[in-house]
């Protein structure tokens, strides 16, 4: 942990060290802040999650039908606990399998 | 009072009147509790994800009800009794429930009709089959 959370340091001490050097690059910071996902659900109020609709589930399976990491699906941390409760309840549902290797033995 | 909804799979080879059987028999297990049954919804029959009792099929079925804690646990004790239904799951919707109020909802949505629909099956089937055994 505490390794990681250096490392993570180092790096951003650099950039900022960059940015200080060659002012020209002002842009590509900013386009660097722009990448940074948003929460699909705070950003659509709308939008939700229900363990009955396995195509609303989907999406946020791998391959594998492993649950994507907040790193990747961008949700915040109350939306992606909501996330996780209904893949876990579609799960016993059998409307998502739990690993893929199940599902050549179900065809 | 809360608010549940239990979900279930059941037999993928049952008839429709077998399935609408199962639904009254839960429907009257609810009212019998002082519980009142929203809807039964028959979310249709689909692949499942791994095998469950040899199947690869199932009807699902989503009841939305409100009652006590102890319908629930009598209605999941007929669920678990019965051979026909390979699993069901249930969830909490709400804590409180104005239930006049969240019933003229759903009915406004046009949701309650599938449980007279069920009804209406059933009907059907059972006329059939006294037709049946007449000509017999």
């Amino acid at each position: 942990m505490f390794e990681e959370f250096g490392r993570r340091g180092g790096r951003g001490g650099r950039d900022k060290k960059d940015g200080k050097d060659k002012r020209g690059e002002k842009g590509k910071k900013f386009q660097l802040i722009m990448r940074r996902k948003m929460c699909r659900f705070c950003a659509d109020k709308k939008l939700s999650v229900d363990y009955k609709d396995a195509k609303s589930v989907q999406s946020f399976l791998s391959e594998r039908g492993r649950i994507v990491p907040r790193r990747i699906s961008g949700n915040c941390a109350g939306h992606q606990r909501e996330v996780t409760a209904a893949i876990k309840r579609a799960r016993i549902l059998a409307l998502i399998p739990f690993t893929t290797s199940q599902v050549p033995l179900a065809i | 009072m809360r608010e549940y909804e239990t979900v279930y799979i059941a037999q993928p080879q049952l008839s429709d009147a077998q399935l609408a059987q199962i639904n009254t028999k839960l429907k009257g297990l609810v009212e019998k509790h002082d519980g009142r049954l929203f809807f039964a919804r028959n979310m249709g029959k689909k692949n499942l994800g791994y095998h469950i009792k040899k199947q690869t099929k199932g009807v699902y079925f989503c009841l939305d009800y409100a009652a006590a804690g102890g319908c629930v646990s009598e209605l999941e004790r007929s669920l678990m009794l019965d051979e026909n239904i390979l699993r069901f799951l249930t969830v909490v919707k709400a804590e409180k429930v104005d239930i006049d109020a969240r019933a003229a909802e759903i009915e406004a949505r046009g949701e309650a009709i599938a449980v007279t629909e069920e009804k209406e099956i059933q009907q059907k089937e059972l006329v059939k089959g006294e037709g049946e055994i007449k000509e017999e």
